[in-house]
């Protein structure tokens, strides 16, 4: 076959044909993970557990799809489940610190006094070590479940569609090295307006892990849907539902409303504030803002097909603005120079 | 991270018994003698077969938040509904569909820091003035030049696992801060109950903590000067952070997900005391009516105030501000769920 490559299993000698684009290979005989250039064993390799069964999974979902806004109330006993297949998608991890400093220098000539200020920055980053799946994008930066790992074990490549891993494990280290200092510079750009120097960068390298995956494609009426559900925590990672033509009518109301009461608040605003013409004029400015406002239910309105996903936070003032210090006495301890 | 057989090279031979990658960490009970299978994340391993418990000491001390119940976190779930403005009224159409018990590790980190700032404010003034007979408002902006240092001491938590995201995670490491570590058990001490069904361990090992702490906290830090002083930049930034120590600990969470008109919700429970951390609820009439009522007054008010705002030049900034809180509302009556804390 053209773009596939003949190997051998360096460990059990079985034979068997993967694409010219793999950089790592598993052996579906044995399981034993190994790169195609040297035959070394990949070690660091672990996987997610399927925790929910397809059936499970797909309960999950239909019954997930049922508390959005505009789902057929009949959803979950008029869909028709077409195709289950499991994904195990490999996720290269790797730690990655970066150390920067802020040169700042504040007035001029003899006048002048140097700052220097220390930036540091670590963090994880995963990177999708095959982008073939149609879902890549959705997944890319998608987050674990709490449910753990597990040594690569060779039933899994028996569970599911297995990707082998096509990004080189260099490859992620050097996105990751990328990574950790593109997010050093957005820290200095935020405290600093001096120069900014970048001065040294370290990583490690974590391992892959495969991630299960559950690729949904159901029926409901004519139309044929596609949803992705994390096997291992249940999550509803991605899921598509055709939205009621009474909720659109509704959505579509509630823009109409919207942009009325925009115009006729921008009209009297005009009548008292300007008058005449101009009045026109803020009316239709009001209207355009009960048109921006409204642009939510406006896309809803228009929309047979809804995307969505399941969130597991939203955004909190209360959790951003936090008690997150206790004040010390003000000790100028940090000597500038 | 795994050692097994890192580096040397393959065998052509296939070695007998094959022991596939992975399984080699496969052991026997102590007990019974079935084998148990041991996870890179095991901390509490458990026999299927017999039910021994036995605690993995990963080589550094961890200490266990004691969990409350399943019955308790039952009976709590059941009040809170019974007792809840929104849901009391559909408590007989709710049903449990899952109770899920999991320990979060977290590191709780005793730190104190010095910061010292150079940065910049722009102050607005506005005044009316008699120009030839009328009164104009004159708005004036000037950059005043802020520097200060001080220090601060806190606690704070970092969670054990990277990557990671669950309901109530980040409301649990707000709790975990204020939790009284001295009341943890030593894991190895502790009783971990039939009921437990896996305990995972830390992912993001001690030697590693400093450094992340020193870098969430001189970020935090920073966020929190540029707010307390009023600033719009920052010329220069220093902060030096002082880990004084840190503990690994293990918290417990629970999520039950329940039914509710065929769809399924959740709420996030704190193990440590029953408190609800977050709920994830329907939007019912009420909730729609009170989202598009906000957002058809927000509506109304920005575009009222919209032709003052050639007098007044702050009421554009009134007017865009509500026009946003209009359409974040319109959003909320759409979303299908509440975030309720």
């Amino acid at each position: 076959m053209s773009g596939e490559a003949m190997l051998k299993c360096p460990y059990c000698g079985s034979g068997f044909r993967v694409p010219h684009t793999v950089n790592v290979a598993t052996c579906p005989y044995c399981g034993y993970t190994f790169k195609v250039s040297t035959g070394e064993a990949i070690t660091e390799h672990y996987y997610f557990k399927v925790v929910f069964s397809s059936s499970s999974a797909f309960d999950r979902l239909l019954r997930f799809i049922l508390r959005n806004y505009g789902a057929p109330s009949d959803f979950h006993t008029v869909t028709e489940l077409r195709k289950a297949s499991l994904h195990y998608v490999p996720i290269h991890a790797v730690h990655a610190e970066a150390a920067g400093e802020c040169l700042y220098t504040e007035g001029m000539w003899f006048w002048s006094k140097s700052y220097e200020g220390d930036f540091y920055e670590v963090g994880d980053y995963f990177i999708l070590a095959n982008k073939e799946p149609w879902f890549s994008h959705i997944i890319e930066n998608y987050r674990f479940s709490l449910r753990g790992r597990e040594y690569f074990k060779p039933k899994m490549l028996r569970m599911g569609r297995y990707y082998n891993i096509a990004v080189r494990k260099e490859e992620a280290i050097k996105a990751a090295s990328d990574a950790v200092v593109r997010d050093l510079m957005q820290d200095l750009n935020t405290g600093c307006s001096g120069n900014k120097i970048v001065k040294d960068v370290k990583t490690e390298y974590l391992g892959v892990t495969h991630y299960p995956i559950w690729e949904f494609t159901y029926r409901y009426g004519n139309v044929e849907m596609k949803a992705l559900v994390d096997a291992s925590s249940g999550r509803v990672i991605y899921a598509e539902y055709p939205q009621t033509l009474k909720a659109r009518e509704e959505a579509g109301l509630i823009a109409g409303t919207l942009i009325g009461i925009g115009a006729v608040g921008g009209g009297v605003g005009g009548l008292v504030a300007v008058g005449g013409l101009m009045a026109a004029a803020m009316a239709g400015a009001g209207a355009i803002i009960g048109l921006i406002a409204a642009l939510p239910a406006i896309k809803r309105a228009f929309e047979k097909v809804v995307k969505t996903s399941e969130k597991v936070e939203d955004w909190n003032l209360l959790l951003k603005m936090g008690k997150l210090f206790e004040e010390g006495e003000s000790v100028p301890s940090i000597t500038t120079g | 991270m795994m050692s097994q057989g890192a580096g040397t090279p393959p065998s052509i031979e296939p070695p007998s018994p094959l022991p596939s990658p992975g399984e080699a960490e496969v052991f026997k009970c102590p007990n019974c003698g079935a084998p148990i299978e041991v996870t890179p994340d095991s901390l509490v391993i458990k026999c299927r077969y017999c039910g021994y418990i036995e605690y993995r000491d990963p080589g550094y001390d961890v200490f266990v938040f004691p969990s409350i119940s399943r019955e308790e976190i039952t009976r709590r779930f059941w009040d809170r509904m019974r007792t809840d403005s929104d849901m009391s009224k559909y408590v007989s159409s709710i049903s449990i569909d899952s109770i899920t018990n999991m320990f979060v590790p977290f590191y709780v980190v005793d730190y104190d820091a010095q910061y010292f700032f150079i940065g910049e404010r722009e102050e607005t003034r506005t005044r009316t003035v008699n120009v030839g007979g009328r009164v104009v408002t004159q708005t004036e902006v000037r950059t005043v030049k802020v520097r200060d240092s001080g220090s601060v001491r806190g606690v704070d938590a970092i969670l054990g696992r990277r990557h990671i995201e669950e309901l109530g995670i980040k409301e649990l490491s707000t709790q975990v801060k204020q939790l009284d570590v001295s009341a943890a058990v030593h894991a190895s001490k502790y009783e971990w109950g039939k009921e437990v069904y896996a305990v995972m361990g830390f992912d993001i090992e001690p030697k590693e903590v400093s450094a992340i702490a020193r870098d969430v906290i001189a970020e935090k830090l920073k966020t929190w000067v540029k707010r307390k002083y009023r600033l719009d930049r920052l010329n220069v930034y220093l902060c030096r952070v002082n880990i004084k120590n840190f503990k690994a600990v293990l918290v417990p969470i629970y999520i039950v997900t329940y039914k509710f008109r065929n769809a399924i919700y959740s709420i996030a429970f704190s193990g440590v005391d029953g408190r609800q951390l977050v709920a994830i609820e329907p939007v019912l009439t009420k909730h729609l009516v009170m989202y598009l009522g906000g957002a058809a007054a927000a509506t109304f008010v920005a575009s009222l105030a919209l032709p003052f705002a050639f007098r007044l030049g702050h009421l554009a900034f009134l007017s865009v501000a509500l026009m946003i809180g209009a359409g974040y509302l319109v959003g909320k009556a759409l979303g299908g769920v509440r975030f309720e804390r």
